[in-house]
């Protein structure tokens, strides 16, 4: 995989001052700006960074454009979301004079402050910076994953519940239809309800960006758009490299982290700014004087310790300051990951849609000493150690109205059926849920639930005609 | 004998004024010696910021005795690293930009 140019994992080039303080570009003016060890003057900065993103832009056009490209900007109007329209814009423009590839840009934004229970929506701001560019805008609320419309049959509208533990079935059944009579709980009501009994950090962060990659890739669908910027910079990307993978999610990391994949089939994601530090996007936006707007997180005013992410930021940025190649030595090193041949690409996770390992329940108790889920004693036929335990004892279900789907495989005379979604979970997810007696979940986790029980089932039925790839090899 | 008083403009931002009352920008006078005999410099003028402006978790804005990483700084526009960092001397009408770059301020 290394070849020769690449420059090895070194950490021993401890900060030099730079004495001289001329631009190394054009060799003639005062520097004003140290970026990792080469000092620039302002000019030839904003150069070098532009230059840096028309490259990456170049690659994605010849490797993957279709003609007559509708695409979509995810903008949270944070700094490198912000820096990001403007150069995405200012290649879009000249495009669309000359009639090329992107026929029309939308830009979306996602609110979170319902997370946080605020009042003032981030929508109106967001917009205000868009209209200074020619793209379209759509504006929504992280709570909007629990509408209708956001599903691939758009009539899936249903409050789902998952009960992991049985005993509370009949609680489950109350409030179940409580629910239903109940029309006004609104979806904001959902998604708090859904964090509220979620009790670390490391997983409500989790959650949330799932869902808002969820409704990200969902919208674009909606609006016709093949691919979806993100802008994630280097810095970013390193932070998750490490974070990912200590939180069990390696084997998705590459879809996470690549410059671009097509991982969502009919949604490219690119990340343009993978190959800037947060340095200088911070200096970009200042020289020019954009407005960026404020997204809290849920690490905000918190320690170090508050969450996985939190902790590798402050590591990875700590690092940086005196080794100044850390963020681009881990994310040119993570850069080279491809997902694994052993992943089978049907298998997707209902809830962050990322691919999991076949046999993951296997799996999950062969390496972890969690026991998931938690409520072991509720069962009479599984008094066994942890690690014997197995889904069977108490099955992660969601349930569902009958009314909303109209393919439901056993009707039932309840008005719910409950889908299992324990083997259709990765292993970070089933990490999530552990401690989680009753959730709700947005209806798309249900629905693909649904329709990889399916294809679990179709392919259980058919096994024994199936040749297996061990005796193509013999 | 009292030192004379410099007029220092600071703003605070990319999330950073949620530890000083969402107060983006603010005009001070310090002593131009807060450190005598010496002149005022960052590191001086980043530790009275602390005990006088900061009013919550002033951990998310230092750490040790400099800025926690992930905040840069912009002394009249020039990235502090090539102004000497703590080093700088403060001088009468700096305009000293204080922006983090981490994630959720
Ligand atoms: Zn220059
Ligand atoms: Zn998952």
């Amino acid at each position: 995989m290394c070849s020769i140019e690449d420059s090895p994992i070194i950490f021993d080039e401890v900060k030099i001052k730079p004495e001289v303080k001329i631009c190394i570009k054009c060799k003639t003016s005062t520097a004003t700006i140290l970026i990792r060890h080469s000092t620039y003057c302002k000019p030839c900065f904003q150069h070098v960074f532009v230059g840096k993103f028309r490259k990456n832009m170049e690659k994605y056009k010849t490797s993957n454009s279709k003609i007559d490209e509708k695409v979509m900007i995810g903008l949270s109007g944070g700094p490198s979301s912000r820096a990001m329209l403007h150069l995405l814009s200012e290649i879009f423009s000249h495009e669309l004079s000359k009639k090329q590839s992107f026929t029309e840009v939308w830009v979306c934004h996602i609110d979170e402050n319902s997370i946080f229970n605020l009042k003032d929506s981030t929508i109106n701001q967001v917009e205000q910076i868009v209209q200074k560019y020619n793209s379209l805008f759509i504006g929504l609320r992280i709570e909007d994953i629990y509408s209708d419309e956001f599903t691939s049959n758009m009539e899936f509208g249903q409050v789902l519940k998952i009960s992991i533990d049985k005993s509370k079935q009949q609680e489950f059944n109350e409030f179940n239809a409580t629910i239903r009579q109940n029309k006004e709980l609104s979806n904001k009501e959902k998604l708090q309800s859904l964090l509220e009994c979620i009790s670390n950090l490391t997983s409500k962060e989790d959650f949330v960006w799932y869902l808002k990659l969820s409704l990200l890739i969902q919208t674009a669908r909606k609006k016709g758009c093949t691919r979806l910027f993100l802008g994630d910079c280097s810095t970013r990307l390193a932070t998750k490299i490490i974070s990912l993978t200590s939180k069990g999610r390696g084997s998705s990391l590459p879809i996470e982290i690549l410059g671009e994949n097509n991982y969502f089939g009919d949604v490219i994601i690119s990340r343009p700014m993978k190959d800037m530090i947060s340095k200088e996007i911070g200096l970009y936006n200042h020289y020019l004087g954009f407005e960026t707007v404020f997204i809290p997180s849920l690490t905000s005013l918190q320690p170090s310790k508050s969450s996985i992410e939190r902790l590798t930021e402050d590591f990875i940025v700590g690092l940086e300051r005196d080794y100044p190649s850390t963020v681009s030595t881990i994310a040119r090193t993570g850069s080279k990951l491809t997902i694994s041949n052993s992943i089978d690409d049907e298998n997707r996770c209902a809830l962050c849609l990322m691919p999991y390992r076949n046999e993951n329940k296997f799996f999950q108790n062969r390496i972890t000493l969690t026991k998931i889920p938690s409520s072991i004693s509720t069962t009479n036929d599984c008094n066994t150690a942890t690690n014997n335990c197995n889904d069977h004892c108490n099955p992660v279900t969601v349930s569902c109205s009958q009314s909303c789907c109209s393919d439901c495989i056993k009707p039932t005379k309840l008005d719910h059926q409950n889908i299992e979604i324990n083997n259709t979970l990765c292993h970070a997810c089933r990490v999530n849920m552990r401690d989680i007696n009753e959730i709700f979940l947005p209806p798309y986790v249900a629905e693909e639930a649904k329709r990889q029980n399916r294809r679990l089932d179709l392919r259980k039925n058919i096994e024994e005609f199936l040749i297996d790839d061990i005796d193509d090899d013999q | 004998m009292t030192q004379p008083l410099i007029k220092v403009n600071l703003f605070f931002s990319g999330g950073l004024e949620i530890l000083f009352d969402n107060i983006k920008q603010k005009t001070v006078e310090i002593s131009s010696s807060i450190n005598p005999p010496n002149q005022t410099k960052m590191e001086d003028l980043i530790k009275w910021i602390r005990e006088n402006l900061i009013k919550t978790k002033p951990e998310l804005f230092m750490t040790g005795n400099t800025i926690r990483p992930g905040i840069l700084i912009l002394i009249n526009d020039v990235d502090w690293e090539v102004e000497g960092e703590l080093e700088y001397t403060i001088k009468d009408g700096d305009n000293i930009h204080f922006l983090s770059t981490l994630h959720g301020g």
